[in-house]
């Protein structure tokens, strides 16, 4: 085979590449000094650099705050996914009469996107007592069907004999669950860890529709109300940008492989 | 005989419980929901007074006396027409970060990154990239001396609608691009080699090979893109509330404002009934058009 | 196998996060007395004794005056206990006057802080 030239592939991936990056690198640049574009000429490297919009957006709202309602609502998604998909996972490895129902209602499920259902599980929600509460922001989103399927093919990657081994031995099922399984399927709980945060920590549309109360908002909702709140904040409102940015992209490039594992595993189930 | 009967039980009972806790989340979020929407629908509702059936009168009063509800349906349509425009430049770049090239997962990393990003973080950003007076992209025309003054992107009846499509794009590319990926990843290399012994040349290779074995991975792309209109409400929320008059609002945008601005929960509720049948029709559409390798999962027995 | 459960890309990152953001906490509750001191020099350096030094908090939300002093002999002045992070400083006498208000901005709030340049007063035309 005749091999092309790379530097063809290079230059064209790196205008691509910084096409991507452009707005990421000029928010930043922006939060660092708040100057305006327009100031001439305009420079890419920021000049006199310096961390006060950032203080100025700790302070102006509670920020903190925000913060530990959005950790905390990921942290209940994020093991709540865990137990119940890895259990709901667990349970469709096993032979039971209604299975296939079961797997059909999971798959229908996926069909029904969750924001075509907004306004009657806000009325649930509103029933059950948990409008502005962590639990009410964090129910609706409690288990996920790719995740499901996920630890499904996981469990069913670990060999017969090993669990029938286990099960000689007179192991109960929550022991072959945790010596067994588990340590086998740490893959599949990665990407579950690494989806269900990210899903959590973006969630917008859910925590706007049933939080009212100011102390129990998530960043994503500050952040929306933010330019509401305050005027003339170019520094102020791309530096809390960069901040609501920074933890969700650290954890992505952290976690790269097992996130892109689970998207690509749940596209192809549809 | 009994012993096992009893184990049989047991081990029901066991997958029962396990099963016990996704079965109501699902059932209390998605499949309630959807049926109470449905009789939502057909129903005099709001929260202060009883409900009252209501018959088709808000499917009356939506498909012939509600002209916002065509505009937002035209403008979700012209939001998913611009799907095959992301797939097109994604499967360009996939074809680029397969390539047999040094840094290739560096260049898969950034191009990927807008996508795990908080919508409504990149709502503010490119809303400030589309500004009249400080916005980059205005001053980049301005500066090449294409435009004599800025242009308000996102306050003008007619660009919006693109621009908005434009920053949803830029957000997704890297998502079709790794679905694409995988099934290029997919293709094995001794088809190309074959090709290559036969003299196929490059475009011809292409067309003969990579499109044919990667069709379910655009079809996944496809019924992401149909998603992606259908639920795509944080980023034109975050950039243009729906402005300027319903020139960016969506579906899923109109019912949110229909519900919890005017508090019409039944409006809505019909509108939702509209927006999930006109989904899952193209869903299944799309579905059945790629052969139904899209949907397609193992049941595995 | 221990190694790798506890020294990972993951610890890493989160314990790094953890000590540096434990640390700066340590630092702040030493240092957020609110002592903001300077002096107050006119056009020739030389210091200005008995001004009035206005401290007025501004942020994205409110505008303020909180508090004055009044220079001593030498025209130095000091501040205690403020809580403010973004403020701006007045100095006025008699017929003189700063050009402009002096902006201080903080990293926390109360944070103490020497002025190092002096602020400077001039003849109000």
């Amino acid at each position: 085979m005749n091999r092309s030239p790379h530097w063809p592939f290079h230059v064209t991936l790196s205008i691509i590449c910084a096409l991507m990056l452009v707005p990421f690198i000029w928010v930043l640049k922006t939060s660092l000094t708040g100057e305006n574009i327009f100031t001439y000429p305009p420079s890419v490297l920021p000049q006199d650099p310096h961390l006060f919009y950032y203080v100025d957006v700790w302070y102006s709202i509670p920020f903190f705050r925000y913060l530990v309602n959005s950790f905390f609502v990921s942290i209940i998604v994020v093991a709540a996914n865990i137990i119940f998909n890895a259990m709901a996972g667990y349970a469709l490895t096993r032979e039971f009469i209604g299975k296939r129902a079961i797997i059909m209602l999971f798959l229908s499920c996926m069909m029904i996107p969750f924001q075509v259902t907004i306004i009657p599980a806000y009325l649930i929600t509103k029933e059950l007592g948990l409008l502005n509460t962590y639990l009410g922001m964090a129910l609706p989103i409690m288990s996920t069907i790719v995740c499901i399927f996920v630890f499904k093919a996981s469990f069913d990657a670990v060999p017969k004999s090993l669990i029938d081994a286990a099960r000689i031995d007179g192991l109960p099922d929550w022991k072959i669950i945790f010596k067994v399984m588990v340590p086998l399927s740490q893959s599949a709980i990665a990407t579950n860890i690494i989806l269900a945060f990210i899903w959590s920590w973006n969630n917008f549309l859910w925590p706007l529709v049933i939080i009212r109360d100011q102390h129990m908002q998530t960043l994503p909702l500050g952040l929306s109300r933010f330019l509401t709140v305050v005027e003339d904040t170019t520094g102020a409102m791309y530096a809390f940008c960069i901040m609501v940015l920074i933890p969700g992209l650290v954890i992505f490039l952290l976690a790269q492989r097992q996130f892109i594992a689970g998207l690509t595993s749940g596209a192809a189930k549809g | 005989m009994l012993l096992f009967k009893r184990k049989k039980t047991r081990e029901t009972l066991l997958i029962a419980f396990f099963l016990a806790p996704s079965l109501i989340i699902f059932v209390l979020y998605r499949i309630i929901p959807l049926v109470w929407n449905g009789v939502l629908s057909f129903e005099f509702w709001s929260p202060y007074k009883p409900a009252e059936f209501a018959g088709l009168y808000h499917y009356q009063e939506m498909l012939f006396y509600d002209d916002v509800f065509w505009e937002v349906l035209l403008n979700t349509i012209l939001f998913m027409l611009s799907a095959p425009l992301g797939i097109v430049l994604a499967l360009a770049i996939a074809l680029l970060v397969n390539a047999p090239i040094k840094g290739r997962n560096i260049y898969r990393t950034i191009v990927f990154m807008s996508y795990p990003v908080m919508t409504v973080a990149v709502g503010i950003i490119w809303q400030w990239l589309y500004n009249e007076k400080v916005g980059l992209i205005n001053y980049i025309l301005i500066s090449l001396g294409i435009i004599e003054e800025g242009i308000p992107f996102l306050e003008s009846f007619n660009l919006a609608l693109p621009c908005v499509i434009v920053a949803s794009i830029w957000q997704v590319v890297g998502f079709y691009m790794i679905v694409l990926l995988t099934g290029l990843q997919n293709i094995p290399p001794s088809l190309y080699e074959s090709a290559a012994i036969d003299g196929a040349n490059s475009w011809q290779r292409f067309k003969r090979i990579t499109l044919p074995l990667i069709r379910p991975s655009i079809f996944i792309c496809i019924v992401i893109g149909i998603i992606n209109s259908f639920t795509n409400f944080d980023l034109v929320f975050v950039m243009t509330q729906g402005g300027p008059g319903h020139a960016t609002d969506l579906l899923i945008t109109y019912i949110y404002e229909a519900a919890f601005t005017l508090s019409k929960f039944d409006y809505a509720a019909a509108l939702t009934v509209v927006n999930f049948v006109f989904f899952l029709g193209l869903a299944l559409l799309a579905n059945k058009l790629s052969g139904g390798e899209a949907g397609a999962v193992e049941t595995g027995d | 196998m221990l190694r790798s459960v506890f020294v990972n890309r993951y610890t890493i990152t989160f314990g790094l996060t953890l000590v540096i953001a434990l640390l700066w906490n340590l630092f702040v509750s030493f240092n957020d007395s609110g002592i903001l001191s300077g002096r107050v020099v006119d056009q020739n350096n030389q210091p200005i004794g008995n001004a009035r030094v206005i401290l007025s908090e501004k942020t994205l939300l409110v505008t303020a005056s909180r508090d004055e002093v009044i220079t001593d002999a030498d025209g130095y002045f000091r501040f205690e206990g403020h809580k403010l992070y973004h403020l701006y400083l007045e100095v006025s006498k008699d017929d003189l006057a700063s050009a402009s208000s002096q902006e201080v901005r903080l990293y926390f709030k109360g944070q103490n802080k020497i002025l190092k340049k002096p602020l400077v007063l001039e003849p109000q035309s």
